[in-house]
């Protein structure tokens, strides 16, 4: 057997050797596509890591990369493209005026680029422009992810600065004596009303409401369940938005507050916070006028704030942000209003402030952050500069609301709906500064759930999920 | 049997037929209408979900998931061939510490990962696919070694020892007598590592960041609530990551199954 | 002692001793060098990890501060919190709810496939398909098929009850949710290693059993439950672990909601240490389900050792 073994030996061997050379090498050249460029050393401007140096006033080196963490999809989002779209835009630009420097795009999903940017600072990886969440701004002082934008901010104009930093999302993000984020826009949320199903239930469509009873009696007034139109649309899943656009204003509603700034403390059985949870249930268990399956655990804030809404299934919906306007005028809802023109009418879509005594909705707005470990951090201010020009500003698509107060004077603003939106955002209220913020929201979107879908004790509950916070979180 | 037996088996075969065949046909359907139709079996169809899919870079996940898996391969299968080799032919001092082969892989994968961000960072490799399939590599391996431990046991010992005796070393013989016996049992080693590391999410969450390293499983939880629920783009990314592994086990579903039984009961 | 060349070691003992000893070594150095490189990267990346996890658990990870030595509080804590027995409590209800509902069915589809009839072949195929695919995406294909307003689960269940019908309101719903998925994905493996027991079990038995007059429950009871009990056995084991450990399925069907009602430990874990980054506490959740797989395994092992006695 001798001869014939050996060559099939051979033969096996050296195909072996082959087979896995040609894989190694393929996997080596694979890998190395999508690894980041090498950066020459020269091309690293002075690394502006102390928050206190100041920076210079130019982009230092000749060139390099500056990388810019967004988080739209083409693939889940209604309006991805269009913000693509304009960021694509945006980084022409900018890369236009500054010869040698490349933007890269890094995504990160929404709900986790705040979480990202901490993970990665502790991890040492780098980031320069990054979309920053204010409710998240006393974790990011917390953890020090971010660079202190005063010394740039301090070298614009003042009329430029004054322009920019009245906006709730701006004063999110002064924290500690340090300005670690600059708002984009304002995100605030409004009752949003069908003024065909009102006018339909003998309701003047016209008479803004006022209080939490007259939400109720609305909401009562309008609902057929049989035909799936709701009095009421709330989200009340998994998510911050439980806590955000429909717990928190409730209990603002009631004259009180779920967390002591002074004490640091969870106040989840305070009286407005048991009110609050339990005008929430009456509304879904006893007078049945949100849909059921509002605190479903796999419940989705768009499907039931924004499509149903448009879709004309309901009479109110809470919590509906400005940046839905667009999801409005697309169903003709309004006419003229996206993009905002003065000839800017009402249609079947109404909007009013919050009804209740506070008035009050959450804002924020998504904030442009520079990462603490920037190795570009003067471009990265110089890309943000671009991004902030008034007309770039202007066309982005989920400002929701103009981040400039100067654009608020211009016509296309001036019309009834815009005041209307104007004054939820002077209206709107931050989320407490606890750094354990992201915990707080998921323990009380949790203890509103397992209220809701057990239908347990109110005051026992809300105990039971306030000492679990404050027993970890408190005091710090 | 009898006619009732009949009967019922085959009640049974359909009953279970539908259970799995269900979800995956409402995929496809789904995956192929307008968000918003929800006919059984739709009128029109539309490649628009497709379309945005491949628009949105889902092909980047796609090459992502391939160089992963491949890379997994690649490292595991050759690692696994040595050692699966040395316990089944060699008698040594300490070989009864293999046995923990056969307890690593039952432990969770995601307990350790926090420790193993730090070390990836550590060796330079955080943010790149190489670090995926580092950990890839890492956790097949226990079970891989043990498959091919199963398969190198079931070969006649004797044709190896002739072969020594004709005067080839032992990794001579590993090659040319173990190896091509053991063919079926690597191919089926290779097809259950490639399905494993096509279809984990873990690794590319925990040591990844971009949006272009992300593997399709990853790109797919990014969809699930995100913003809305777009049923039609997020089954169309579905069905993308259903075909490759599905393709593979239907073409290798012989050889995988008989590794599986291997690795599992010996 | 390297046993395959035994034969050859006993050659004639014509060479120097110094050279036989090289050989001796290079035979015996042979296994271990072939193993060096499973056992560098097992030792490193796996053993030291997992010694590590051992010490964050002992720390407090504090934001801007870094980890503080903290001793066992993190167990404490964990041992004195009810969102942790929640934890437990909804992974031994997913764990009992997976196995009660796949277990029987993986009996009856193995038995099924176990005939030698034309067809069975393309069915078992069929029947392994959920189990080659990722658990995201069989979540997803759930997801669709239950949303509360398009889902034709809920429309079709909706229609059959004469009420709104949804799944994912209840605590209970929920857990059938995450239930059902993974008894979805877990059957086919169950499936395949019982019914490569059952091929192997010699059809002289039922013929015997026939001729006593043994009825097809009988000859089930009898013959096929005891003769398929190891590998029923692994089978159980292996999704046992899977479903105590599993996070991703469960975190994209229901996201642990409502309330903590399906936060399994894997889900809980995944929540602390990727969403709060509370390395330390998650390490020590880490150590809890390590702890708790190690368990499930102890507790098959010994069942079975007693069987074995009995």
């Amino acid at each position: 057997m001798g001869k014939v073994k050996v060559s099939r030996r051979q033969f096996l061997q050296t195909m072996g050797v082959a087979a896995s050379g040609v894989a190694v090498s393929g996997i080596l050249a694979a890998c190395q596509v999508p690894a980041p460029p090498p950066q020459a050393a020269n091309v690293t401007s002075a690394p502006t890591q102390e928050s206190t140096t100041a920076p210079t006033s130019a982009p230092a080196a000749a060139g390099g990369t500056v990388k810019w963490a967004e988080f739209y999809s083409l693939l889940t989002d209604a309006s991805g493209k269009l913000n693509q779209d304009w960021i694509a835009g945006v980084v022409k630009q900018f890369e236009d005026e500054n010869a040698g420097w490349k933007v890269e795009r890094e995504a990160i999903k929404w709900d986790q680029i705040d979480q990202k940017a901490i993970l990665d600072l502790t991890a040492g990886v780098d980031h320069d422009l990054m979309f920053s969440s204010p409710q998240l701004m006393a974790k990011h002082l917390k953890a020090d992810t971010y660079l202190d934008l005063t010394p740039w901010i301090e070298k614009m104009p003042k009329a430029e600065q004054d322009d920019l930093n009245w906006s709730p999302g701006w004063k999110s993000a002064t924290v500690g004596g340090k300005q670690i984020g600059i708002a984009t826009g304002v995100h605030t949320r409004t009752l949003a009303y069908n003024r065909d199903i009102f006018k339909a239930a003998d309701l003047d469509p016209d008479k803004p409401l006022t209080t939490l009873d007259e939400m109720v009696e609305v909401a009562k007034k309008t609902t057929k369940a049989d035909q799936d139109i709701w009095g009421l649309g709330m989200f009340l899943g998994n998510s911050r938005a439980t806590i955000e656009l429909y717990y928190a204003p409730i209990v603002w509603s009631f004259g009180g507050d779920f967390y002591d700034s002074a004490a640091q403390k969870a106040t989840l059985t305070g009286d407005a916070s048991i009110k609050a949870v339990q005008w929430i249930y009456d509304l879904v268990h006893t007078h049945q006028v949100t849909p059921p399956y509002s605190f479903a655990s796999d419940a989705d804030y768009n499907n039931l704030i924004m499509t149903a809404f448009t879709g004309g299934k309901l009479a109110q919906s809470m919590g509906y942000g400005s940046y839905w306007i667009g999801a409005m005028q697309e169903k003709n809802m309004t006419t003229g209003c996206f993009p905002a023109t003065a000839e800017c009418k009402v249609g079947t879509g109404g909007v009013m402030v919050q009804p209740g005594a506070a008035r009050a909705q959450f804002t924020n707005a998504w904030c442009l952050s520079i990462h603490k470990l920037s190795k570009n951090s003067d471009a990265a201010w110089k890309l943000l500069q671009t991004i902030f020009k008034p007309e770039n500003l202007r066309t982005y698509p989920d400002a929701g609301l103009p981040a400039r107060l100067s654009a608020w004077e211009s016509p296309e603003y001036s019309s009834d709906f815009y005041k209307i939106w104007l004054d939820a955002a002077k209206n709107g209220r931050p989320m407490p500064p606890t750094p354990y913020y992201p915990e707080l929201a998921d323990t009380m979107s949790a203890a509103m759930q397992e209220i809701l879908s057990k239908k347990s004790d109110i005051p026992g509950t809300l105990k039971k999920f306030e000492d679990e916070w404050n027993s970890k979180y408190s005091g710090q | 049997m009898t006619r009732t037996r009949w009967m019922f088996a085959w009640f049974g075969v359909l009953f279970i037929l539908l259970i799995i065949v269900f979800p995956m046909y409402w995929g496809l359907r789904t995956s192929l209408t307008e968000n918003g139709v929800l006919d059984f079996v739709p009128g029109r169809l539309t490649l628009m979900h497709y379309d945005g899919l491949f628009a949105g870079g889902f092909l980047t996940n796609i090459q992502n998931s391939l160089i992963i898996s491949m890379g997994t391969i690649t490292f595991t299968l050759p690692i696994a061939l040595m050692s699966g080799y040395a316990l089944a032919r060699f008698d040594f001092p300490g070989k009864r510490f293999s046995a923990v082969l056969l307890v690593l892989p039952l432990l969770p994968a995601i307990a350790v990962l926090v420790p193993l961000i730090l070390y990836m960072r550590g060796l330079g490799i955080y943010n790149t696919l190489y670090s995926v399939i580092l950990a890839g590599t890492v956790f097949a391996l226990p079970y891989c070694t043990w498959m091919i431990r199963g398969f190198m046991l079931s070969i006649p010992r004797e044709i190896e020892e002739a072969a020594l005796i004709d005067g080839c070393g032992p990794i001579k013989a590993l090659f040319s007598i173990a190896i091509p016996l053991a063919a079926p049992g690597l191919i089926s080693v290779a097809i259950f590592t490639l399905i494993s590391a096509w279809n984990n999410y873990l690794f590319s969450f925990a040591f990844t960041t971009k949006r272009e390293l992300q593997v399709v499983p990853a790109a797919l939880l990014g969809f699930i609530t995100a913003w809305g629920n777009n049923y039609g783009g997020m089954n169309a990314g579905a069905v993308v990551a259903i075909l490759p592994p599905l393709i593979f086990f239907l073409i290798f579903q012989k050889w995988f199954i008989q590794g599986i039984l291997a690795g599992s009961s010996k | 002692m390297a046993s395959v060349s035994k034969p050859l070691s006993e050659q004639p003992a014509r060479e120097q001793p110094a050279t036989r000893l090289m050989k001796g070594l290079r035979r015996n150095a042979l296994p271990y060098i072939l193993l060096l490189p499973l056992v560098v990267i097992l030792i490193s990346f796996l053993a030291i990890p997992f010694i590590s996890l051992i010490y964050y658990s002992l720390q407090r990870t504090e934001l801007g501060v870094g980890n503080v030595f903290v001793g066992l509080a993190n167990f404490n804590i964990l041992l004195h919190e009810s969102r942790f027995a929640a934890n437990l409590t909804a992974t031994l209800v997913y764990l009992a709810g997976v196995l009660v509902l796949s277990v029987p069915m993986a009996y009856f589809a193995a038995v099924l496939i176990s005939s030698n009839r034309r067809g069975v072949g393309g069915i078992r195929t069929i029947f392994l398909i959920p189990w080659v695919l990722a658990p995201v995406v069989t979540a997803l294909l759930f997801r669709t098929m239950l949303d509360p307003q398009s889902g034709p689960i809920t429309i079709a269940m909706s229609w059959l009850l004469g009420h709104p019908f949804y799944l994912t309101l209840s605590e209970e719903g929920s857990r059938l949710l995450i239930v059902l998925h993974s008894a979805w994905r877990s059957f086919p493996l169950e499936m395949l290693l019982i019914a490569a027991g059952i091929t192997s079990i010699p059809q002289e038995l039922y013929e015997a059993a026939k001729v006593d007059g043994a009825g097809l429950w009988q000859q089930f009871r009898r013959i096929t439950l005891p003769l398929t009990r190891i590998p029923l056995f692994s089978a159980v084991l292996l999704i046992s672990v899977y479903t105590v450990q599993d996070a991703e399925g469960v975190y994209a069907l229901t996201q642990g909601g409502p309330g903590y009602g399906t936060e399994v430990t894997g889900v809980r874990l995944f929540k602390e240490a990727f969403l709060y980054f509370n390395i330390g506490f998650a390490s020590s959740i880490g150590i809890a389900l390590i702890t708790l797989s190690v368990l499930v395994i102890v507790i098959y092992f010994r069942i079975l050792g007693q069987g074995e006695k009995a």
